[in-house]
C-alpha cells in the first residue's frame, strides 16, 4: 500500500513538473466559470499551440487572455473600460500586460492561438476579461516555476480547489435542525430533518407524507451549494426504512384525492408538519425515542373513523399506542383514538 | 478559499474606489460585516420599519441585521433557495422558496420563527436546477406577485415531479433517455410543469392564486414601481435578445414562448414555434440593457422613494447587474401612451461589488445592495451606499425629441467647459427577436451630432441627430463634462430604447 502510494507521488511530481512536450496547450471554459484545467506547467521560450476550446453548458461566450504576471487586476479594469467599444473588440483592451489572445468564441467553438512562451520564469495568469467573467474565471501558466499544492496555490480560483477548505469556513448543520433540500427517493419539495440523536428523515411537502428514515450523519448538500443548483443532497448514513407507495392515512377508510400542505410549526425544536387530506387537518410530529426508534405523533381532527396503512417492511418493528396493526399492515382507529395517537417505527 | 475569492474581490473593489479619487465624494459605500460561519450570497432582502434589514441567504438562513449594533440575529433558516423576501412587520416576513411562498412568524416574540406556513405552492417543480422562484411584491391593495422562471434544456427533470405534466411538447418519457441526444427536441428552455414562466398574483389571506403574464425567461427583478406598476427584468438568452425590463399587464405575453402552454387551449410547441407566429402576440419591452456594454444579468430593481434622502433621483428607478460591479438607473417617460426610456450605470468603480442580486432602501433613505453568485459570475456580501448630502453631475433624466435627445443634468454645466457636437457619441443598432441564444447588434450606425445646445440655465444639452428611428437603441456617450462647482460627471454612458418617436 505505501509503495503504490508512493509510486502514486512520484508519477503526480512528474506529471505536475514534466514541461508538455506536444507543444499543444489545450484549455477549455466550462460551465460555472471555469477554466479546465485550472493551471498548467508551461515550458519557458517554446512556440507553443494555445488551444481553447469553449464547453460551456450555460451558453456563455468566452475568451482566454494570458497576461504578465500580477496584471490581471489591471487588464480586467481596461476591459471594463472599453465600455461601448467592448463587444467590438471581444472586450480585449489595448494593453502591454497582454501576452496572448483566444478570441471571444460561443459555446461549443474552438479556436488555436500561436503563442511564445516567455523566457523569465513566472506564473503567468489566464482570464476571461468578458465582463463580469474574470472575478471567478481565471488560471495560471506556470513557466519555469515550480507549482504549489492546489489547495495553497493563490493564482487559481476558490473552484479548482479540493472542497475541504471552504466547508470549515460555512458551519456545518446543527442538530437537530430542518433543512429544505432536493433530496434522492423523494419529489422536488423535500424536507430534510436531522432528530438530537442520531436519526433522520425526509418529508415530502410535495406529497405531504414520510418518504424515509436514516441513522447516521445528516446530508451533504455541497454539491448543489457549489453548482447552479440541481444537484440532489447526498444521505450521510444508512437508510434503514422507506415509505410504502401511496398515502399511508384514509379519514374514513377512503384514498384521499387532495394533499394540501400547510406548513411546518416549530414544536420543541422539531417541525410539526401540518397537512389537509381531503379538507381533514392533520399534524404530524416526528420525534426520537430513547431506544432510536422514531415515533409519528398524529392529530387527525374532522368526524368520522381513520385507517393508516403501513405495510410490514423487513428488519422494522412497527407498533402504535392506539391498537395493533392487522396483518394487511392496516391499523383502524376510532374517532376517538384518531385524535391523537402515535406510530412507532424501531429498527431491528 | 472563500476568503482568498473575496479577497481578491476586494483588492478589485479597494483599486477600482481609488481610481476614483480616494472616498467617494457623493455616495459612501459600507461593506457590511457578515455573520460567521455563513454562505454570504444574498437571495432576497427588505427593511423593516425600524431600520433593521432582513436578508436571506444561499443556504437557507434567513437573518437580521441591525445597523445600530451592527450585530447579526437568526430569524429562521432551513429554508430551500430562498431567492425573495418581503417583510410585513418585525414579527412577519414572507419568503419565496424553491417549493413554496411561505410566511415566517415569530408567534412568541423572541425574535425567532417558529411558524414556517405555506401561503402557496400551486406550481410545478421538475428537479431542474433553472426553476428559481423570485418575489413577492405587493401591490396597493395587497395583493401578492411573484415570478418563476422557466427550466433550462442544459438539464432533464427528476424521476418525480410536483405538479401536472403538460402534454405539448417532447414526451416525458423521453426526459429520461439519453439527455445530450433530445434535448434540443424539449427547447432550449421549457415550461412543463404549472407556471413556469409567469408572474402569479396571490391572495395572501385565502392563498388563491391566478396568473398574470407569461413570456419570461428568468424574471430575477420583480418590482413594483412609483407608479403603481408591475415591472420585471428578464435575463438574456433565447427569446430574449437583450436583458430588458418589461412592464407587466394583466394577460400580457412578454416574449419567451415556453411559458405559453400554459394558456389555456394551447397546443403549438414553443421548441419549433417561429418568431413571426409570436411577434403579434408580445408585448415589447420597455427598455433594452445592451448586452457585455449595460448588463448580462439584470436583478432587482427598487425605487428611490426617500423624498431626497438619497440625492437627486428621487422616483426612480435603480437596478442590479450580476457580472459586474454595476448600479444602473432607469428612467422612463411616456410617448404615444406608451413607456419607454434609458438605462444608464449610476456607480461604475465606486465601490460597489459585482454580483449586485438584491437592493432595498432603508427608511433612512440609504440603499442596501446584497450579491450572490451561485455558479455564474457574481459577488457575496451586503454593502450600504449612503448619499453625503453632495450632489453629484450626473444625467438627471433623458427626453427624446423628434430629431435628437434632451440631456437634463443634476447640476448647471460650465459653459466655458461645455462639449463640441462632435465630442459627443452617439451610435443606434437594434437586436433581431429570435429563438438563438441573445443577438448581434444590427444595423449598428454612427450618429452625427448635428448640435449640441446647452440651455440658459446650463442644466440641459440639446443634442440634434436629424430624425430619430422607431426600434433602435440610442447609445451615448458623453465626454468629461464639467459643472459650474467644479464637479465632474460621474457617469458618461446612456442607452436609450426608442419603442416610438415622438
Amino acid at each position: 500500500m505505501r509503495k503504490i502510494f508512493a509510486w502514486l507521488l512520484l508519477a503526480s511530481l512528474f506529471w505536475f513538473s514534466r514541461p508538455l512536450l506536444a507543444g499543444t496547450v489545450e484549455i477549455r471554459a466550462v460551465e460555472g466559470m471555469k477554466y479546465d484545467p485550472p493551471r498548467l506547467t508551461v515550458a519557458p521560450g517554446q512556440v507553443v499551440a494555445l488551444s481553447f476550446q469553449n464547453a460551456d453548458s450555460t451558453d456563455q461566450p468566452h475568451n482566454l487572455v494570458v497576461v504578465k504576471p500580477g496584471r490581471v487586476k489591471a487588464v480586467l479594469e481596461a476591459a471594463l473600460a472599453l465600455g461601448a467599444d467592448g463587444p467590438g473588440k471581444d472586450y480585449v483592451p489595448e494593453s502591454g500586460d497582454i501576452l496572448a489572445v483566444c478570441p471571444l468564441i460561443k459555446a461549443g467553438e474552438g479556436t488555436e492561438t500561436a503563442w511564445t512562451v516567455p523566457v523569465e520564469p513566472g506564473i503567468y495568469p489566464y482570464v476571461c476579461t468578458f465582463p463580469g467573467h474574470g472575478f471567478l474565471m481565471f488560471g495560471a501558466l506556470y513557466v519555469g516555476v515550480p507549482m504549489p499544492p492546489l489547495a495553497e496555490d493563490v493564482n487559481v480560483p476558490a473552484s479548482a480547489k479540493p472542497d475541504a477548505s471552504a466547508k470549515s469556513l460555512i458551519a456545518p448543520f446543527p442538530r437537530p435542525c430542518v433543512q429544505r433540500a432536493f433530496l434522492p427517493g423523494a419529489g422536488p419539495a423535500a424536507i430534510a430533518v436531522a432528530l438530537p440523536g442520531r436519526q433522520n428523515f425526509c418529508w415530502d411537502a410535495g406529497e405531504c407524507r414520510l418518504r424515509y428514515a436514516w441513522t447516521g450523519g445528516f446530508i451533504d448538500e455541497e454539491a448543489y451549494f457549489k453548482g447552479k443548483g440541481g444537484d440532489q443532497a447526498v444521505i450521510q448514513g444508512k437508510t434503514w426504512w422507506t415509505a410504502a407507495a401511496g398515502f399511508p392515512l384514509r379519514p374514513g377508510g377512503q384514498v384521499p384525492k387532495i394533499l394540501k400542505f400547510k406548513g411546518y410549526w416549530m414544536r420543541e425544536g422539531l417541525p410539526e408538519f401540518r397537512y389537509l387530506v381531503d379538507g381533514v387537518e392533520v399534524r404530524e410530529w416526528i420525534s426520537e425515542g430513547g431506544k432510536g426508534e422514531l415515533k409519528r405523533e398524529f392529530q387527525v381532527t374532522g368526524e368520522g373513523p381513520v385507517s393508516f396503512f403501513q405495510p410490514p417492511v423487513e428488519g422494522v418493528l412497527v407498533s402504535s399506542d392506539a391498537g395493533a396493526f392487522d396483518a394487511g399492515g392496516v391499523l383502524a382507529l376510532t374517532r376517538e383514538q384518531a385524535r391523537k395517537f402515535t406510530i412507532i417505527l424501531q429498527p431491528k | 478559499m472563500t476568503a482568498r475569492l473575496l479577497c481578491f474581490f476586494s483588492c478589485l473593489v479597494a483599486t477600482a474606489a481609488l481610481r476614483a479619487a480616494g472616498p467617494d465624494a457623493y455616495y459612501e459605500v459600507e461593506n457590511i460585516v457578515m455573520p460567521a460561519g455563513l454562505d454570504p450570497q444574498v437571495g432576497g432582502m427588505d427593511a423593516l420599519p425600524d431600520g433593521r434589514v432582513a436578508v436571506c441567504f444561499h443556504r437557507g438562513e434567513v437573518m437580521l441585521y441591525a445597523p445600530k449594533t451592527k450585530s447579526w440575529s437568526e430569524f429562521a433558516r432551513g429554508l430551500h433557495e430562498p431567492l425573495g423576501l418581503m417583510v410585513v412587520n418585525e414579527r412577519e416576513i414572507l419568503v419565496m422558496q424553491r417549493a413554496e411562498l411561505t410566511r415566517l412568524r415569530d408567534e412568541d416574540g423572541d425574535g425567532k420563527a417558529e411558524v414556517y406556513e405555506t401561503v402557496w405552492d400551486g406550481f410545478g417543480l421538475t428537479g431542474n436546477y433553472h426553476e428559481f422562484a423570485y418575489g413577492p411584491v405587493r401591490d396597493a391593495a395587497g395583493q401578492l406577485y411573484v415570478s418563476l422562471n422557466i427550466a433550462s434544456g442544459a438539464a432533464s427533470i427528476r424521476p418525480e415531479i410536483r405538479g401536472e405534466w403538460n402534454e405539448v411538447g417532447l414526451p416525458r418519457e423521453a426526459f429520461y433517455g439519453d439527455w445530450k441526444k433530445v434535448s434540443k427536441l424539449a427547447g432550449r428552455m421549457y415550461s412543463r410543469v404549472p407556471w413556469r414562466g409567469w408572474v402569479m398574483k396571490i391572495d395572501p389571506k385565502t392563498g388563491g392564486a391566478a396568473p398574470f403574464a407569461c413570456g419570461f425567461r428568468s424574471p430575477d427583478g420583480l418590482g413594483i414601481g412609483v407608479d403603481g406598476e408591475i415591472y420585471v427584468a428578464d435575463n438574456q438568452g433565447d427569446w430574449v435578445m437583450t436583458s430588458m425590463l418589461h412592464q407587466v399587464r394583466e394577460g400580457g405575453f412578454h416574449g419567451h414562448p415556453a411559458s405559453l402552454v400554459w394558456r389555456p387551449g394551447w397546443t403549438e410547441d414553443p421548441a419549433t414555434i417561429t418568431p413571426e407566429r409570436l411577434e403579434p402576440l408580445r408585448t415589447k419591452p420597455v427598455v433594452l440593457f445592451p448586452h457585455g456594454l449595460m448588463a448580462n444579468s439584470p436583478s432587482q430593481m427598487v425605487w428611490d422613494r426617500s423624498g431626497g434622502k438619497f440625492g437627486p433621483f428621487s422616483g426612480q428607478m435603480f437596478i442590479g447587474e450580476m457580472n459586474r460591479p454595476r448600479l444602473m438607473r432607469v428612467v422612463t417617460e411616456k410617448v404615444g401612451g406608451q413607456l419607454q426610456g434609458a438605462v444608464l450605470p449610476f456607480m461604475d468603480g465606486r465601490g460597489l461589488r459585482a454580483g449586485l442580486h438584491r437592493a432595498v432602501f432603508s427608511p433612512d433613505g440609504s440603499l442596501w445592495t446584497g450579491s450572490t453568485h451561485l455558479a455564474w459570475a457574481g459577488g457575496e456580501g451586503l454593502q450600504r451606499i449612503s448619499w453625503t448630502g453632495k450632489t453629484p453631475l450626473d444625467l438627471a433624466g433623458i427626453h427624446i425629441q423628434p430629431a435628437g435627445f434632451q440631456l437634463a443634468f443634476t447640476l448647471p454645466l460650465d459653459r466655458a467647459t461645455a462639449p463640441a457636437p462632435s465630442a459627443i457619441k452617439v451610435r443606434h443598432y437594434h437586436y433581431k427577436y429570435h429563438g438563438d441564444y441573445g443577438s448581434p447588434q444590427f444595423d449598428l450606425a454612427q450618429d452625427a451630432v448635428k448640435s449640441a445646445a446647452l440651455s440658459d440655465d446650463g442644466r440641459t444639452i440639446s443634442l440634434d441627430l436629424g430624425p430619430l428611428k422607431a426600434g433602435m437603441v440610442y447609445e451615448i456617450t458623453l465626454p468629461q463634462l464639467v459643472s459650474t462647482g467644479g464637479d465632474k460627471l460621474v457617469n458618461r454612458l446612456v442607452c436609450y430604447t426608442v419603442n416610438a418617436v415622438p
